[in-house]
């Protein structure tokens, strides 16, 4: 089968070119899908994904318009249809879900009412009839319960409950074509494999084409069949999955195969790719990714690299097929800090505890608590990186919070280099606030805009009284963080979401500290961004022996970064040892789910399915009784539901906290 | 869910207290009533006699507790002027203020909903001709649009009349106009007058969530289901932006009827606010103090009234609090 091609598509995109002004986000697209296959779309954001997938549906924003080519579904030109016919389409034969489910459903109307408008609409059933259909529907996405969930709001439901009510939703119009733009980006990696497993479950029983959108390498590896990789508003590359991933061969998707964080490269310096996506009213007359290409030739500036094929593979490329260098050839030898042997730690945290009281009723009495972290103890050592781990809302943001008495504990010892904190008060904090800074996740949000950025690195050393040339210093931090000096006047939203990370390190970095609290600092980027902040990262703490209590759900970072690792479940850590030991060899039930729900390139088998713990993460106001993985655990014992497990030390260095390992 | 009314009665409660409060050191407190209300040529004993009838040799907290007292029991004192309750007075211009302002909130409701959700999903010239025209709408000083309408109207054109109420029906013991030909006459000019301000400011309001919700992914997602674009604004638009627009009419109405003064005295309608205005120019002070506890009473009633639409309107604020 040429790999661009299907037998008999059921879509069939031809030379697609989309216009906003004197910007062509997307332009000369084509490629087809058969039925029951799942044809992925890859890119980093900003290459027009997105803007095809809109362009399919004819749903572009305002201002934006298909200039040119054909978009055959079925054996006719969606393109040519009048808005009315266009609209039986949508949501009927052609279905699409988004990515947050969170804001994508209506928050004032039930499911049931969001699923019966679309079974009015595209299979005219009504009343009693569309009732009954809706509950089927939602039982086959999985929801528990249909009959009353039908008739719940959207904010009674968790994120990955969403989700399904929207597939559930898109499916009630028995689409041929799902077109699924980062459907799981939004959600856990447990929840993301229930989801993911759903999607091709459905998708074989109906015979479904599914057109998926992503920039998860690990999710296009698992689900789909072919690959189009997108650069620039052009597809550069498309080819079968096992092509694909046995060798990428255009240079920039190899680049992004090496700029992703894995074990095996741990110590090395992750490849990156220089320079961003152009912006989309750039003019070329080469190949679009020149620029930041590694193997650029004279003939890349000049002439538009022609389409080549091999078997498997079609590429827009000037290079030879073959004449790819080999791919670890590219990665540079990282020097790897030499970890310093553990004396005294920087930081020790004991038993800590937060809870937030619920006050309910007339009176507002506390009437319970949120047990949003319920007697962590953790240890790190200067120069060193421990990663916490966790699903959203496990509590792992608020320890990096309590640890710098953002929030107050209720329980517990934090100690900095011997010195207890939580016994202090806010004003004998503040020289020590110097030695523990943090970073945040969301780059945009972190930095104020109204101030120049050579002021939001300045603002820590004023208020910390840090004596010095404060501007010297600025420039020194800006190109300590790989920004130029004269940046420092310019305002954050000059800058893209990578270099306002950079920022971000500089603003931390000033005031000196020991230690930096990095709450998901790269979970906002793209993988070649997030390569170059990991990179920083190791490059800072070899320098400054900086430690690092690195919060994320991201395992692949973790296996690359950290030392340490801890895992954390509802306020709780149920397993903690070293990185390598514990991502290797995982022994807690849930840090098995966890490491097992992380979709992988290598390795991956559509065949297999995600070992997918069920359910969702229960709330920690009202936490199950004895081992709290218990509900969710495949080896939960009658003793599991009694009593929760204490600490257990397996190997040296390693504590797990569960009944198998008494 | 209960909870939430209880709680928000409990503070409607506190507003009235604290008002009362105001209202009692403002008028009562400052200044002597004993100047105003007995003869000057009156001896120490006859000032003496009279301070204890009314009260004032007590302390000011016994004094606040029996002002409380009486007013529970809707005695908020005898005019000066018409020597009847006070209240009384009040209660029977507030059916002709209710019923103008009650008409001008219909009638910014009428025309400001459809004109906004239309011009929401208009771009260019005339979202920005309607955006233009609701500035000037808000920024007119209503007894110049009043007096506008009535030249017009009323003088030139000679349809209208310039003002009065006209022939009234007597229902329940309560006089309206709205139920008489010659009546409505007579309401439509200055509801309109009265009904100018709220209907730029729910047009803009309207246009602006609209605009927006539009762009909202949940809007997007309708779009992407095949629902017609009628149905993506009313189906789920509209409910999304009914919540701020109730807020924002809630505290319209009860500023509307506080407002009402301006409109009443213009066109001569024989409401609450041109009784305020008469009672100030006489120093009437317990027709002021009723007419300002009947206002906020009023708003009091409103808000909890906007509360209730709350729960009608958004299941977060009905079904939330069982969910912490």
């Amino acid at each position: 089968m040429a790999p661009t091609t299907s037998p008999d598509p059921i879509l069939d995109v031809r030379d697609l070119s989309v216009s906003i002004g004197a910007a062509r986000p997307v332009e000369g697209i084509a490629f087809s899908i058969a039925p029951g296959e799942t044809f992925a779309l890859v890119g980093e954001s900003g290459c027009g994904k997105s803007m095809t997938a809109l362009s399919l549906m004819r749903l572009l924003p305002d201002g934006a318009r298909i200039d040119a080519g054909a978009v055959i579904f079925h054996g006719n030109d969606l393109l040519g249809l009048t808005e009315a016919e266009m609209r039986r389409h949508r949501g009927g034969s052609v279905a699409m879900i988004f990515q947050e489910p969170a804001t994508s459903l209506n928050p004032v109307l039930t499911i049931g009412r969001q699923i019966a408008e679309s079974l009015a609409l595209h299979q005219s059933l009504h009343g009693a009839a569309a009732r009954v259909r809706g509950e089927e529907l939602l039982a086959s996405v999985g929801i528990p319960d249909p009959a009353r969930r039908y008739d719940e709001y959207p904010f009674q439901m968790s994120g990955g409950m969403k989700q399904r009510a929207m597939i559930a939703m898109a499916l009630a119009g028995e689409p041929r074509l799902l077109i699924a733009d980062e459907p799981t980006t939004a959600l856990d990696v447990t929840i993301q494999a229930q989801v993911l497993d759903l999607l091709r479950d459905l998708q074989r029983r109906r015979g479904m084409a599914m057109l998926l959108i992503t920039h998860d390498l690990g999710v296009v590896a698992r689900m789909a069949d072919r690959i189009g990789v997108m650069y620039a508003g052009q597809l550069v590359e498309v080819a079968d999955r096992s092509t694909f991933f046995s060798g990428p061969a255009h240079p920039y998707s190899r680049k992004l195969f090496e700029a992703l964080p894995e074990s095996r490269k741990n110590g090395q310096r992750l490849s990156t790719i220089p320079g961003r996506v152009p912006p989309a009213d750039t003019v070329y007359r080469g190949c679009r990714f020149v620029d930041r290409c590694s193997e650029a030739m004279v003939v890349c500036r000049e002439q538009l690299p022609p389409w080549r094929e091999t078997v498997g593979c079609r590429v827009r490329c000037h290079l030879e097929m073959g004449a790819v260098k080999a791919q670890e050839a590219a990665v540079a030898e990282f020097s790897l800090p030499s970890v310093p042997a553990p004396t005294v730690p920087l930081l020790e945290i004991e038993n800590l505890k937060v809870h937030f009281p619920i006050r309910r009723g007339l009176l507002q009495r506390v009437r319970g608590h949120v047990y949003a972290v319920d007697g962590v103890s953790l240890t790190l050592h200067s120069g060193r990186t421990l990663a916490l781990v966790g699903e959203s809302g496990c509590g792992k943001t608020t320890v990096g919070k309590a640890l710098l008495r953002l929030i107050e504990p209720s329980a517990g010892q934090v100690r900095l280099a011997g010195r207890d904190l939580t016994n202090m008060n806010q004003r004998q904090m503040r020289p020590l606030r110097a030695s523990m800074q943090m970073v945040f996740q969301d780059p945009f949000a972190s930095l104020n805009p109204r101030m120049r950025v050579g002021a939001i690195v300045a603002e820590g050393m004023a208020a910390l009284g840090l004596a010095g040339d404060r501007q010297a210093a600025v420039e020194r931090l800006l190109v300590q963080v790989g920004l130029a000096p004269e940046m420092a006047g310019r305002f954050p939203h000059e800058f893209s979401g990578g270099q306002r990370q950079r920022i971000a390190i500089a603003r931390a970095l000033a005031v000196q500290p020991r230690l930096l609290v990095c709450d998901e600092p790269t979970s906002a980027l793209d993988v070649s961004v997030q390569a170059q902040i990991l990179n920083l990262l190791q490059e800072l703490q070899r320098d400054l022996e900086l430690a690092y209590l690195f919060i994320t759900h991201n395992i692949s970072v973790v296996e690359y970064l950290a030392q340490d690792v801890a895992v954390m479940y509802l306020g709780r850590i149920v397993e903690q040892g070293p990185a390598d030991e514990v991502i290797g060899n995982p022994q807690h039930p849930y840090t098995q789910a966890l490491i097992a729900a992380v979709p992988r390139i290598q390795g991956a088998d559509q065949a297999s399915t995600l070992l997918a713990v069920p359910g969702d993460m229960p709330s920690p106001a009202n936490p199950p009784t004895g081992c709290h993985f218990h509900p969710r655990c495949p080896r939960a014992m009658a003793e599991c539901r009694v009593t929760y497990p204490e600490p257990t030390r397996t190997a040296p260095g390693r504590m797990v906290r569960c009944h198998l390992y008494r | 869910m209960t909870t939430f009314l209880l709680r928000r009665l409990g503070h409607g409660l506190f507003v009235l207290l604290a008002m009362a409060l105001l209202v009692f050191i403002a008028v009562y407190a400052i200044g002597n009533p004993v100047d105003l209300l007995v003869d000057p040529q009156a001896d120490a004993a006859d000032r003496a006699r009279a301070i204890h009838a009314l009260g004032l040799d007590q302390s000011l907290p016994r004094q606040f507790v029996a002002y409380l007292g009486h007013a529970l029991r809707g005695d908020l004192g005898n005019s000066f002027v018409y020597g009847t309750p006070a209240l009384s007075l009040i209660m029977e211009r507030l059916p002709a203020t209710l019923e103008l302002a009650g008409t001008a909130l219909f009638v910014a409701i009428l025309a400001g909903l459809p004109l906004g959700l239309w011009a929401g999903t208009r771009q260019g010239p005339i979202r920005q001709i309607i955006d233009g025209l609701s500035l000037l709408g808000f920024s007119l000083p209503t007894f110049w649009s009043g007096l506008l309408l009535i030249l017009i109207f009323a003088v030139t054109l000679g349809w209208l009349p310039p003002g009065g109420r006209g022939e009234t029906h007597v229902l329940y013991g309560i006089s309206l106009s709205i139920f008489t030909p010659d009546g409505w006459r007579h309401l439509i000019l200055p509801a309109s007058t009265l009904a100018l301000f709220n209907t730029a400011l729910l047009v803009r309001l309207v246009t602006r969530g609209t605009a927006d919700g539009l762009t909202q992914e949940y809007a997007r997602y309708a779009k992407a289901r095949g629902l017609p674009p009628g149905q993506v604004l009313t189906g789920h638009v509209l409910p999304n932006i009914l919540i701020p627009v109730i807020t924002v009419l809630g505290l319209e109405f009860g500023s509307t009827i506080a407002f009402a003064v301006v409109t009443e005295t213009l066109f001569g309608w024989p409401g609450m606010g041109k009784l305020l205005i008469d009672a100030i120019g006489t120093l009437d002070r317990p027709v002021i103090v009723a007419y300002l506890l009947v206002t906020t009473t009023l708003f009091v009633t409103i808000n909890l009234g906007v509360d209730l639409l709350y729960m009608i309107l958004d299941p977060r604020v009905r079904l939330g609090n069982s969910h912490g």
